[in-house]
């Protein structure tokens, strides 16, 4: 049964290729027809067939991915990959395997859905950042006028765009100082207390993560519109660490999961106090979640929109500034700052990426070191057995 | 409590118990409460506005009044003695109605400033939201709007988490997190913008769609259509909230042991029976995680609307927002709020009932 899905799909998705592709060229070449451009409606139809082929069967081959992957996967570890290459070649028509030329079929539909799905996510930002170059006074790529800086420059010289970045970091210091603080304590009490009130305590404390930004905005607004306190730097910190906390608590919580409370104890009964338990053992622990954390608090309050909307005033953040340039439909300075923001976060990203991958050769290395060390270790031990043998 | 004080000392639990209450109490709690209360109560808007347009009127005729006081006494002195009790007369009865009048706005104003505070208790604002059918269907396509964003991000997303997870080589799976989280940290409102270039008259859709003919780009009359209004809100919302579904897909899968499924497929299951009968389920506390955040940012999102509605389609944020901000009634505004708020905690509810997860479950 499993085999014959499998083999089926294999060849519906090629039959189910052929046959998008005709029938959405057919449907192009209709609507083509209407505008008198057959052949350019019917490459239209082409293309969307394509992608929608592409689409629909590569979301079914990642799920077949199970079984191809799992059996090639243990063919190249018993035999090497150009062994368990030969083999699969040899044995594509045995049960539970596609045919060749169906597997290569599937497989261009998963990496085409995978590129499609990166392209949905990179081209309407592609398109952003190339208009910020185009000297046409409208946000746009068409028609394109020429390259210029323009942009950039007028960007530099908005003073309100200063004033608002200097809100925003003011904002972003306070808010990670608070939710910091705020998330650990609130972690610290949730993974100790052993009483029925955790579930509801826990409950109250996540949900402003789970409830809109524009709520947690107005609430808090009315809240300090009472006591006579108006929208401002203050009342956007204040909404922004409310949820921003939990977020913090969190991480923290899932950190403290994994500390051993054996620590604390086995401290506390050697005479330590208090303080030096938190300092020497706890604190420590905990030292990259807050890194962490505070990093995350920092992003979180700078991006944040909703919130700060209702909380602001009259003042201004960057979030703000861009919405009202954004509103009011200006020349491409805020192409401009995208296209600043947008190559901040794709070098952070590298540079994590960079990191990463430089720890994990330096852990390799390491392990191959001790395992070639525990290897002279026992040689040796086995030479010296046999030598006082 | 006295545990806490045996562990932490005394500092420590002091610090502990009076921060979590501060951000319990006076952050969370007291705020939606205070909510809650506004929504119960009300001002006479338009007998406040009467009196400010009364008062205003007055004040004019106070200046005509101070006018002809002015007018009279010029004339008086110019006037020859014969006409000049007559003008006297009617000089002094300008300068009575003057005074009468000042007593009046005098008056008016205790009264408006009086009316300006006084509060009346009552449901005003929830049978204002009830019969005001426009607002009402806003409610409803928010609803139905934000459904159709979570359930077209899952189905789009559940593979490439899937993928990501458990079947793409770790090299490549690196780098594919990677270009997702580039686009995850680029601010809401740069991405939605991005996507009015592409809609508006003379956006990138147009631009593609004129290369065939399909559109003329460049006429001004009639101008080119475009795409903005409620079909362009959806579609910008999947794209500013598809990735708050993937990455807590990709964790709860991730965790999925592998042999799970080698073991499911040596007995022999079909690979869609291997995902309904143990991805699935594994990953249901990271489906009920990812949902609930794309219906929360959709339903309660301010930004895409404000941005893709091209002023042709409301929102409910919007509503709200005018209430709070432009029209400054803060009564309707909580009443408006509560609503959202409401239908959040039903979805989480629905949805915490049909995966039958738990609230600890979710936040891991």
């Amino acid at each position: 049964m499993n085999d014959f899905i499998t083999r089926m799909l294999g060849s519906i998705s090629t039959l189910g290729y052929v046959v998008t592709i005709i029938a959405a060229t057919a449907i192009g070449w209709t609507v083509g027809g209407a505008n008198d451009a057959l052949a350019l409606g019917a490459f239209l139809g082409l293309v969307l067939g394509f992608i929608g082929a592409t689409v629909l069967f590569g979301m079914v081959n990642i799920f077949l991915g199970i079984h191809r992957n799992t059996t090639e996967l243990l063919l190249i570890e018993r035999h090497g990959a150009e062994r368990a290459d030969a083999l699969l070649r040899a044995a594509s028509r045995a049960p539970g395997l596609l045919a060749a030329s169906s597997r290569q079929i599937l497989s261009i539909a998963t990496n085409g859905y995978i590129t499609l799905f990166l392209g949905y996510m990179f081209l309407p930002l592609i398109i952003m950042m190339a208009a910020a170059f185009n000297a046409n006074r409208n946000p746009s790529i068409s028609p394109w006028k020429g390259f210029t800086f323009a942009w950039f420059d007028k960007l530099m010289g908005e003073n309100e765009l200063w004033v608002a970045l200097g809100n925003s970091a003011i904002i972003g210091v306070f808010v990670v100082l608070i939710s910091v603080v705020l998330g650990l304590a609130a972690a610290l009490l949730l993974t100790r207390l052993q009483t029925k009130a955790k579930t509801l305590i826990y409950g109250i404390m996540v949900s402003p993560v789970l409830v809109p930004g524009v709520i947690l905005g107005v609430s808090t607004l009315l809240l300090w519109d009472t006591i006579g306190v108006p929208g401002g730097l203050f009342l956007s910190i204040i909404a922004q660490s409310t949820f921003i906390s939990a977020y913090a608590m969190l991480l923290f919580m899932a950190r403290l999961q994994r500390f051993d409370l054996g620590l604390e104890e086995a401290a506390l009964d050697l005479g330590a106090s208090h303080q030096q338990v938190f300092y020497k053992i706890t604190l420590p622990f905990l030292r990259p979640t807050i890194l962490t954390a505070a990093v995350l608090a920092f992003l979180q309050s700078f991006e944040n929109y909703n919130t700060t909307l209702f909380t602001i005033g009259r003042e201004s953040t960057v979030t703000i500034f861009i919405g009202s340039a954004v509103k009011q439909g200006q020349e491409p300075t805020i192409n401009a700052l995208a296209v600043i923001f947008i190559t901040i976060t794709v070098v952070l990203a590298i540079v994590y990426e960079i990191k990463r991958r430089t720890e994990r050769a330096r852990a390799e290395v390491q392990r191959e070191l001790a395992k070639r060390a525990d290897q002279e270790i026992t040689a040796e031990g086995a030479g010296s057995a046999t030598a006082s043998a | 409590m006295r545990d806490f004080v045996r562990r932490y000392g005394i500092a420590m639990t002091s610090y502990i118990f009076l921060a979590c209450g501060v951000w319990v109490i006076v952050m969370i709690l007291v705020p939606q409460l205070v909510m809650f209360t506004y929504t119960f109560w009300y001002q006479d808007r338009n007998l406040v506005g009467e009196l400010y347009n009364e008062i205003d009127k007055s004040y004019a005729s106070l200046d005509d009044l101070d006018a002809a006081v002015e007018d009279a006494t010029d004339r008086l002195a110019k006037a020859a003695s014969g006409d000049k009790p007559a003008i006297e007369g009617a000089r002094d009865a300008a300068v009575q109605r003057r005074a009468d009048l000042e007593a009046k706005i005098k008056q008016l104003e205790t009264r408006y400033e009086a009316e300006k505070k006084r509060i009346y208790w009552g449901m005003r604002n929830y049978k204002y939201l009830a019969s005001n059918e426009d607002h009402r269907i806003v409610f409803i396509k928010t609803i139905w709007a934000s459904v159709l964003v979570t359930v077209l991000a899952l189905v789009f997303c559940y593979p490439i988490a899937f993928y990501l997870a458990k079947v793409a080589p770790g090299e490549k799976a690196a780098l594919l997190m990677l270009g997702l989280i580039v686009p995850y940290w680029v601010n809401e409102l740069l991405r939605v913008f991005a996507w009015q270039m592409i809609l508006s008259g003379r956006g990138v859709l147009n631009l593609v769609l004129s290369l065939f003919g399909l559109v003329d780009i460049n006429s001004f009359n009639p101008p080119p259509p475009n795409y903005l209004g409620n079909g362009g809100v959806i579609v910008g919302m999947i794209y500013a909230y598809i990735l708050f579904m993937v990455f807590p897909l990709y964790n709860t899968i991730e965790t999925l042991d592998r042999n799970q499924i080698d073991a499911a497929r040596d007995l022999g299951a079909p690979w869609w029976r291997i995902h309904w009968r143990i991805v699935i389920p594994h990953a249901k506390p990271g489906i009920a995680v990812g949902c609930i955040m794309t219906f929360m940012l959709a339903a309660g999102s301010y930004a895409v609307p404000m941005i893709l509605s091209g002023g042709r389609s409301q929102w409910f944020t919007q509503i709200i927002y005018t209430w709070t901000n432009d029209t400054q009634d803060m009564n309707l505004g909580a009443t408006y709020a509560l609503a959202l708020l409401l239908l959040c905690i039903v979805f989480i509810m629905a949805l915490m009932r049909l995966f039958r997860v738990s609230l600890e479950d979710i936040a891991k």
